[in-house]
């Protein structure tokens, strides 16, 4: 009825004793009602003044929108109104007045600015006090279950080791060969101009053993585990397990942070190991085919370049990401409050802010080996 | 109460669900008249939440059909389907609030979809449907995270609420809810059932609300329905039901009944 007319819905008797509704007068015609309607409000009120009956049992349909209109057109029912004893119900049944929500208050741009600043300022600072308190409260727990070592749970320990290390080696696998391919294609380019084909082997092995096969393999793992990590342990807590197990006089923290954390620490630097391997596994293919090096030139080279400490300066990493992506991911799962929308937005959190701290860490063991020299 | 003058909202002929080997429905009929409040209840397990499921096409059953308002709802097309969910509101067991969205939009939502009202209108109509559910207009801006449980099934009463439905369906809508609140429920649905002619279907295990609101009641059992008035039920023959009306709690509540609420009793 996108064409309704004011007839459809309301008729007024030539001599204007008699108003009568007509129609559907429900929710979905209310904005055809309105329409119609809005224009003549003021004759319409007038009308209902001076009419000596109002007759709405003619209406098809009514419900509480419908009444609503009714009663904002022609005042509240008396003895001139005819309508049918249902009709007459929903109408006494809507409130008199509607209840008025307090308006919020609209601050002024410039101190909601500054006010916005300082609560992030608050939110940040918060955040680092919690998280700081967070690690020194997993250490001690790691402390205390290590110093007793009956309390460690080792098939929690052995499940999260199999999901975060063993269910990752193909990817992690995949992306080391891709890295080493990468790197690999970009090095042959540029040293072949100068005839310095087989410095790719030492360029390859040497980014791949310090860089890229530790920091690679964390940044997968942050986002591959980290978010599990972020999501199971929120879900639980919304879910008031953690509550539970509190109840029942067990620590959260020792049950569902330690065995995740002893976990990546075991898995990421075994993972960088295997990243290590497929990486130069990979370096050997692409100098055979790009640069006809055979796989024994290649193991003759790499065990030139390749040397313990450089192995080394990757594996003392691997660790450290992994107590970083643990401590975030789970700091963040526990912090979950309120809503499983919650859930979403602190997983989020939790990767974004674990794969930044990962950078931002590997960048300070950059300066710290070229400061010792090594 | 299977007079011909009734007119039948929902029909479920011959329903049959299965879940691979395990059979929940097999054959199962129930019939549902206008105005009429009708209590479903059985064990755990025994199907109701899936009856209901299905009852809102949100499951597709193995076998059987089920008509509301003359429409069988697995071959509407779309739009046919969507016009048929206008008509009814559902008050899911948690409420289903939609987290993102504070209360007051909860309600204006369906209002947004489905008309063009405008925003002031909208609010206004929401604001009214919270204070029917029982909800102070301070709420209207909390996100449903914050609200209790008898918060959230008001709220969750009020979006189901928002377009007028003729149907509504609700599921164990006063569980969870303290005597007083479960008690205010009931009434609430009694006065909107007679002021707004509404049809309801509430899946329950409160045998207040059993006794004080539904017309009949709809036993599952066997997976099939045995359905009658509160009189036919405790009369029955069949043991389960025999078991049911005649627990210890159901006595309790009886006989409170009897004593305090004779005159609100429906004969």
């Amino acid at each position: 009825m996108s064409d309704a007319t004011a007839q459809d819905f309301i008729r007024i008797d030539p001599d204007g004793q008699t108003i009568s509704l007509h129609g559907p007068w429900t929710v979905f015609e209310a904005d055809n009602l309105r329409r119609v309607l809005r224009p003549q409000k003021q004759q319409l009120q007038k009308a209902a003044g001076d009419a000596r009956a109002i007759d709405i049992s003619a209406v098809t349909q009514l419900d509480t929108v419908g009444a609503w209109l009714i009663r904002n057109y022609f005042g509240t029912q008396n003895d001139r109104w005819q309508m049918t004893e249902r009709q007459k119900a929903l109408l006494e049944f809507l409130p008199t007045d509607l209840p008025r929500r307090q308006a919020v208050s609209r601050k002024d741009r410039l101190p909601q600015m500054i006010d916005d600043i300082g609560q992030k300022t608050i939110d940040i600072l918060q955040f680092l006090y919690g998280i700081i308190a967070f690690m020194g409260l997993i250490c001690t727990r790691l402390a205390a279950n290590l110093i007793r070592p009956s309390q460690l749970r080792p098939a929690s320990i052995t499940r999260h080791i199999f999901e975060t290390g063993i269910a990752a080696l193909p990817i992690i696998g995949l992306l080391a060969f891709l890295m080493s391919m990468v790197v690999s294609y970009q090095g042959a380019m540029q040293l072949q101009k100068f005839g310095a084909d087989i410095f790719t082997i030492d360029l390859t092995v040497i980014s791949m053993l310090r860089e890229m096969a530790p920091l690679v393999t964390a940044i997968m793992v942050a986002g591959r585990s980290g978010s599990a990590f972020a999501a199971e342990i929120g879900v639980m807590r919304l879910r008031k397990e953690t509550d539970a197990l509190e109840a029942m006089g067990l620590d959260p923290i020792s049950l569902l942070v330690v065995p995740r954390l002893i976990a990546l620490l075991i898995t990421l630097p075994l993972l960088t190991f295997f990243a290590d391997i497929v990486g130069m596994t990979g370096g050997a293919i692409m100098a055979w085919s790009l640069l006809d090096i055979s796989p024994t030139q290649y193991i003759d080279r790499v065990s030139e370049v390749a040397t313990v400490t450089m192995y080394l300066v990757g594996m003392v990493k691997a660790p450290v990401f992994a107590f970083v992506i643990a401590v975030i991911c789970t700091y963040h799962g526990m912090n979950v409050t309120g809503s499983a929308e919650s859930v979403g937005r602190v997983t989020t959190i939790a990767v974004v802010q674990s794969i930044f701290m990962v950078i931002f860490v590997d960048a300070a063991f950059s300066i710290l080996f070229a400061e010792i020299g090594i | 109460m299977t007079g011909t003058s009734k007119r039948a909202v929902i029909e479920v002929r011959n329903l049959t669900n299965a879940f691979g080997e395990n059979t929940v429905h097999e054959n199962l009929n129930l019939t549902l008249y206008q105005d009429e409040i009708l209590g479903i209840i059985g064990g755990s397990g025994s199907g109701k939440s899936v009856l209901l499921r299905t009852m809102l096409g949100l499951h597709r059953p193995s076998a059987g059909e089920v008509c509301i308002d003359g429409h069988n709802l697995h071959e509407l097309d779309a739009a046919a389907a969507r016009e048929l969910e206008k008509t009814w509101g559902v008050l899911f067991q948690d409420g289903a609030l939609f987290s993102g969205l504070s209360t007051l939009d909860n309600v204006a939502f369906p209002l947004r979809e489905y008309t063009q009202l405008d925003d002031g209108a909208i609010e206004n109509i929401a604001l009214f449907k919270l204070q029917t559910a029982g909800l102070e207009p301070d709420v209207a801006d909390r996100l449903p995270s914050s609200l209790s449980g008898g918060m959230i099934k008001r709220a969750g009463l009020a979006r189901a609420l928002a377009l007028d439905p003729k149907i509504l369906f609700l599921d164990e809508p006063t569980a969870g809810l303290d005597p007083l609140a479960a008690a205010a429920f009931d009434d609430l649905l009694l006065e909107l059932r007679h002021i707004l002619g509404l049809t309801v279907i509430i899946i329950t295990h409160d045998l207040d609300t059993l006794v004080r609101v539904c017309d009949r009641i709809a036993m599952i059992i066997d997976k099939k329905i045995i359905s009658g008035t509160l009189a036919e039920m405790m009369a029955s023959d069949h043991s389960e039901v025999r078991e049911y009306f005649h627990g210890t709690r159901m006595h309790a509540v009886e006989t409170l009944h009897a004593q305090t609420q004779a005159p609100a009793l429906k004969g």
